[in-house]
């Protein structure tokens, strides 16, 4: 297990090593650069500028390792000479702790500071619909599989097939326009009605510090919370009603492997109630395979929801990875991309050695 | 299912058919059998044909512009003499049911294109993989393993945005060039589940004593390939490429509804879901509810065929 353990996090890394230079190939691909609007906004700004500007941030230099033609100030080449190039700069920062700065969305604010005040709000509302969406398709799954051929079971079935068909930006804006529009239930979108003090990710903070942070806040912590869950509330269920679907034909799915199993014949031979056998015996051996779907949904915990977080305006993950990408800002960009791909690679790894430690029937060797 | 499998065998003697009962036929009876399938197949054919007859059918052009008549509710009369706005019209005053016609077909057929490249490189390089072993075996698996453990709509929105700003491409393809990305950027995304399906079933009709026999007939490499392995794995790849093309539908769908797809005037269901998006809020209801229903039942329709499929071409159950 420990063999495995340590082959597999250096095949990982290895693995990352590779995505990690795709991720940036594939970025510094595109033509211009965070000072082209610059240029554009600005006449006098002439093109020397730029490539002085350029230089100070690296942009002239190539990608991969290889060959660098520097110019001088007058335009004039300068001797090549070997550069280690971009990517492996990047990465060197990267993996000491700076990941740049913002080009264009809050020039100048660190990455890790901008992705700090997102993770928050990213972390509450998919945590939140991850909860809801088991919390309703764990039970239907075991039902319909225990009732296998019922209404019960077609009616969950259809259901599933529903979600999975329904685009969330589709249901998203439908929702919003039946319950925040039409009957006025809920509100279009942001994370707290105008002119409140404080939202619920400060107010959570300050009850988490003891007061230490957010003190203007004391004592309307509660109204904040309340008022912020009145805004999560749509884009949840939106997420919930998506993942449902998967989730429930996965449940179903493994519980119906398990009633199979030689020992269920067993625990009813032995004389069990059926509840017990189905409760005890059954369900806590179909939750095995729901781990490692557990560990994968991970990523998307802390890598957020674009198209649910872009429509109903909320302020995560997911929609500053948009708003980077329109806007050119690739450092923002960059970092949330190596955020994404290191947690799917490491909740694979964690998905399986999960799976070993709850069944021992599996062994690595 | 024996007693589908019986009727058949029944009807083809009583009508003396000379061609003999194939596994497709088979397949096909089971199929028959499947009421949701069956549902599936109805509305796509229908949904299909309306969107390639839309010339015909649709009683406006796509890109007839009425400022005088923006944001029509549903069932507005049209202007005198003309034909009734059915479900209203968008911010320009078009008519939605005609472009939504014509958004079906570029939104079907980018599917049908991404679908079929992608199950072809796929199938290639799972054949190639699991036929070759050894070294290039392992180069293109982990390859695929890298591709799909990259994060998929942040990487396709970066593709798309950043393709679009080389300039000779724009020159070289003109104004389709949206379309003619989105489908490169879906494909080099696309072909990694039928990779790994396909060298799967590759590796298990290897060892199988056909291939062995063909080897001892002194056929090539690429003839077992080509005639032996791919024909004989096309049940499970006609599966995944009936539920990757749903897929695709809202892959395409998802771009184009975040502004990163394929873009106006070119109308597919997800920008009309994006202007959508972009109207006041009191007309959201009426803007949204047709493209994104066409997208629903589309998929929903796809899902129920290969959900069918499945159990018609699975060769476990007894026939």
């Amino acid at each position: 297990m420990t063999n495995f353990i340590i082959r597999r996090t250096i095949q990982n890394i290895v693995m990352l090593f590779f995505i990690s230079m795709l991720i940036y190939v594939v970025l510094n691909l595109a033509p211009g650069g965070p000072f082209d609007t610059l240029a554009l906004s600005n006449p006098r700004i002439t093109k020397s500028m730029i490539d002085r500007l350029n230089r100070l941030l690296d942009l002239d230099k190539p990608i991969l390792p290889g060959k660098y033609c520097p110019v001088d100030e007058a335009g004039r080449p300068l001797p090549c000479r070997f550069d280690q190039g971009r990517y492996v700069r990047w990465l060197q920062r990267v993996i000491a702790g700076d990941w740049g700065e913002s080009w264009t969305m809050q020039k100048g604010t660190p990455v890790t500071r901008m992705i700090g005040q997102r993770l928050g709000y990213t972390i509450l509302l998919m945590g939140l619909s991850l909860l809801v969406a088991l919390f309703f398709a764990i039970p239907i799954g075991v039902l319909s599989a225990v009732k296998q051929y019922s209404i019960i079971d077609y009616v969950a079935t259809t259901l599933a097939f529903f979600g999975q068909s329904m685009p969330t930006f589709w249901t998203g804006l439908m929702l919003m326009a039946i319950f925040a529009v039409q009957f006025k239930l809920f509100p279009t979108g942001g994370v707290r009605t105008t002119g409140m003090e404080g939202d619920i990710i400060e107010a959570l903070a300050r009850i988490f510090s003891f007061g230490r942070k957010y003190p203007e806040l004391a004592g309307r912590e509660f109204a904040a919370i309340l008022d912020g869950l009145w805004h999560v509330s749509l884009p949840v269920i939106v997420l919930a009603f998506f993942n449902m679907a998967s989730w429930t034909r996965f449940t179903r799915a493994s519980m119906l492997e398990v009633l199979r199993q030689d020992y269920m014949r067993t625990a009813r031979a032995k004389g069990l109630v059926e509840r017990v056998v189905i409760l005890k015996h059954g369900f806590r051996n179909s939750l095995i395979p729901l781990i490692t779907l557990l560990c994968l949904a991970i990523p998307g915990l802390f890598g957020g929801a674009i198209i649910t977080e872009s429509i109903f305006s909320w302020p995560g993950m997911g929609r500053m990875y948009i708003d980077a990408v329109a806007n050119v800002d690739w450092p923002v960009v960059q970092g949330l991309l190596v955020i994404t791909a290191t947690l799917t690679v490491f909740a694979n790894l964690l998905a399986d050695i999960l799976y070993a430690v709850v069944d021992p029937r599996i062994q690595y060797t | 299912m024996a007693t589908a499998a019986a009727e058949l065998v029944k009807a083809a003697k009583a009508k003396t058919i000379e061609r003999p009962v194939s596994q497709w036929d088979l397949a096909w009876a089971r199929l028959r059998r499947h009421k949701l399938a069956m549902f599936g197949l109805v509305s796509l054919t229908l949904i299909s044909l309306a969107c390639i007859l839309a010339p015909i059918i649709a009683p406006y052009d796509y890109e007839e512009i009425n400022l005088n008549s923006s944001y029509l509710p549903f069932f507005s009369p049209g202007d005198a003499g003309r034909p009734m706005h059915i479900l209203g019209t968008d911010k320009l005053g078009r008519d939605i049911f005609s472009r939504l016609l014509y958004a079906g077909r570029i939104s079907l057929s980018v599917a049908l294109v991404v679908t079929l490249l992608s199950l072809m490189i796929g199938t290639l390089i799972g054949a190639i993989s699991g036929a070759a072993g050894g070294v290039v075996d392992t180069v293109l698996m982990r390859f695929t393993d890298l591709m799909l453990t990259l994060p998929q709509l942040p990487l396709l929105l970066i593709l798309s945005s950043s393709l679009r700003q080389f300039v000779q491409l724009q020159e070289f393809i003109g104004s389709n060039l949206s379309v003619v990305i989105i489908i490169f950027v879906l494909v080099v995304f696309g072909w990694m589940g039928d990779a790994r399906l396909v060298r799967g079933s590759v590796l298990s009709l290897r060892s199988q004593d056909f291939i062995e026999a063909t080897l001892a007939l002194g056929a090539s490499t690429t003839r077992i390939v080509f005639r032996h392995l791919i024909p004989n794995s096309l049940a499970p790849i006609i599966v995944a490429g009936t539920l990757a093309f749903g897929g695709v539908i809202i892959a395409e769908s998802a771009l184009s509804f975040l502004g990163f797809g394929v873009m106006p005037p070119v109308p597919t269901w997800g920008n009309m879901l994006n202007e959508a998006r972009n109207s006041p809020l009191e007309y959201l209801f009426v803007q949204a509810l047709s493209p994104g229903f066409m997208i629903f039942v589309t998929v929903l329709s796809i899902n129920f065929i290969g959900d069918g499929l499945r159990d018609a071409l699975d060769p476990r159950l007894a026939i």
